[in-house]
């Protein structure tokens, strides 16, 4: 493939998923394109820092009624409508205008002013700590966050209806790649429908992010679960209400797995998707860096989430676990190891979907399903 | 409503001024509504365009103002204060909003409507050409902004 052109590349830089995944491939490997996009970056940052301006908050409701005080007739809808030459045109043409107003607003859906920012493609595991979350408190008054549909859980009898149900590919683990000890286990497949949720910028957001509003598209997604949970669920609590302390109450959850036998988790979703009225990736990034009292941790993860190839930092809790990449299904994941001997997961991206295997196994028997599912 | 607000935001981009951004959109929206029907499919891409010809009118008009007032207060004629002081005290305001009323009509355009937060499709609608384009108009503006800006202060 021909180098990029520059328009390409700057169209990169305000919307990467609107190019095709051959352009956006491109650019992950061309060290030459790479190294023009920096620079056709510095040149948008360089304009966007020359034009930046004062928010212009607009009260729409105190608008319509100044384009009441200032309408006139419209020479096309009176040779259509007779007999608005009288006197009360006044009233009437506030009524024509504002039936104009509102259908020239209407007709433009929020949904059509959305432009997707960003679909990780690929995940990256980035250890936090406690202290490491302290500096987020102030992201919490940047704006209000509405799930406008919320996720709904369906049991199904079998893979292909759980497939049916979420639209995707049925989940199929072959059997000889499945841990001796889950032949033949009880599995229970579920699906979920997808959610959405939206955070508007106001309150103390940064001034350029402030009316763009965010939109997350998570799943539908899908779930296969090998092994008896129930009877898992029932030691566990048997084995807990007897544990006084966290290290008890770890072994109690040991002794209900060897007692119960293991669990398998696969499940299938959807890639999220985010879409903006505005702000694009480039603008929040740097709008959260630029906030005080950051971790360098957290501070290396915002840099690390980039639009162009999608990469998404997977924050995994310190102490609790250890995460690094591993190579599964010809792609980069990062796989989870649970120090205190309770699980595993395995997390990557391939075809826009997000996949996950997670169970009281070990990270070898994980990778050897997670490779093994078609 | 999401149309008001972007009319005027792509006033404001070009003015800097929410007040003047507010009146553009108010004229703007008025000259829609005497021309056109209110449920045409290109409304968006009217209204926008017509927003940046009409805030770009208004600096260029201010600027020949400004030239005028100066002239005659170099005449005496008119402010006590030293009429070179006023130009510099607002000089760095106005230097970029000068720079691009000085572009030509279309990267000035781009450049407002993409700094608005239009899309590029947005873009593309106001302005005529495909999405597919948009980057290309976008990145030539943001050069040629560049150097306006460097020629206009070469130190």
């Amino acid at each position: 493939m021909r180098h990029l052109t520059d328009g390409a590349l700057r169209r990169l830089y305000d919307e990467p998923h609107a190019l095709d995944d051959e352009t956006r491939s491109h650019y992950r490997e061309c060290a030459e394109c790479r190294e023009r996009f920096a620079a056709v970056a510095d040149d948008a940052r360089h304009a966007m820092a020359l034009l930046a301006v004062p928010p212009a908050t607009v009260d729409p409701a105190a608008a319509l009624e100044r384009v009441k005080g200032g309408a006139r007739p419209a020479p096309r809808s009176l040779t259509i409508v007779r007999g608005w030459r009288r006197p009360a045109f006044g009233g009437l043409a506030a009524a024509v205008v504002a039936v104009g107003l509102a259908a020239t607003m209407a007709f433009t859906p929020l949904a059509s002013n959305l432009v997707r920012i960003f679909q990780p493609t690929q995940v990256s595991p980035v250890t936090i700590t406690s202290g490491d979350l302290t500096g987020l408190d102030a992201f919490s008054t940047w704006g209000d966050v509405k799930w406008t549909k919320q996720p709904e859980l369906q049991q199904t009898e079998t893979a292909g209806d759980a497939a049916r149900v979420s639209g995707l590919p049925a989940i199929q683990v072959a059997a000889d790649r499945l841990p001796s000890a889950l032949a033949g286990a009880p599995v229970t497949y579920a699906a979920v429908s997808g959610s959405t949720g939206t955070v508007t910028f106001a309150g103390s957001a940064p001034r350029k992010l402030q009316g763009s509003t965010l939109t997350v598209v998570i799943g539908p997604a899908e779930t296969a679960v090998y092994g008896d949970l129930g009877k898992l669920a029932q030691q566990a609590q048997a084995d807990r209400s007897g544990a006084g302390s966290d290290q008890a109450g770890q072994q109690a959850v040991r002794n209900a797995i060897a007692s119960a036998g293991p669990i398998l988790a696969v499940a299938e979703m959807k890639s999220p998707q985010v879409s903006s009225t505005g702000a694009s990736v480039a603008d929040i990034k740097s709008s959260l860096l630029a906030q005080p009292g950051l971790s360098p941790t957290v501070r290396a993860a915002i840099s690390e989430i980039d639009s162009p190839t999608g990469n998404l930092p997977l924050p995994i809790p310190a102490g609790l676990a250890n995460a690094h990449t591993v190579r599964v299904q010809g792609v980069n994941g990062t796989a989870v190891g649970d120090n205190t001997g309770l699980g595993s997961a395995v997390i990557w991206i391939k075809n826009g979907r997000v996949y996950g295997v997670a169970g009281t196994l070990t990270e070898d028997q994980l990778l050897t399903v997670a490779n093994g599912l078609t | 409503m999401a149309e008001y607000g972007k009319v005027v935001a792509v006033a404001n981009r070009v003015l800097a001024d929410r007040a003047e951004a507010e009146d553009v959109a108010q004229e703007v929206f008025l000259d829609f509504h005497r021309k056109h029907r209110p449920d045409a499919g290109y409304a968006p891409g009217w209204l926008h365009r017509a927003a940046i010809h009409t805030a770009l009118n208004r600096i260029r008009s201010r600027k020949r103002r400004e030239r005028r007032e100066l002239a005659e207060a170099r005449r005496g004629n008119r402010s006590p204060v030293d009429p070179q002081e006023v130009v510099e005290a607002r000089e760095d305001r106005r230097l970029v909003r000068d720079a691009l009323a000085r572009l030509p009509s279309k990267p000035a355009s781009v450049l407002a409507l993409r700094y608005s937060g239009l899309s590029y499709v947005e873009v593309g609608a106001a302005l005529g050409v495909g999405a597919g384009q948009v980057g290309t108009l976008l990145r030539r503006a943001e050069q040629a902004l560049r150097k306006e800006i460097t020629r206009a202060t070469p130190d």
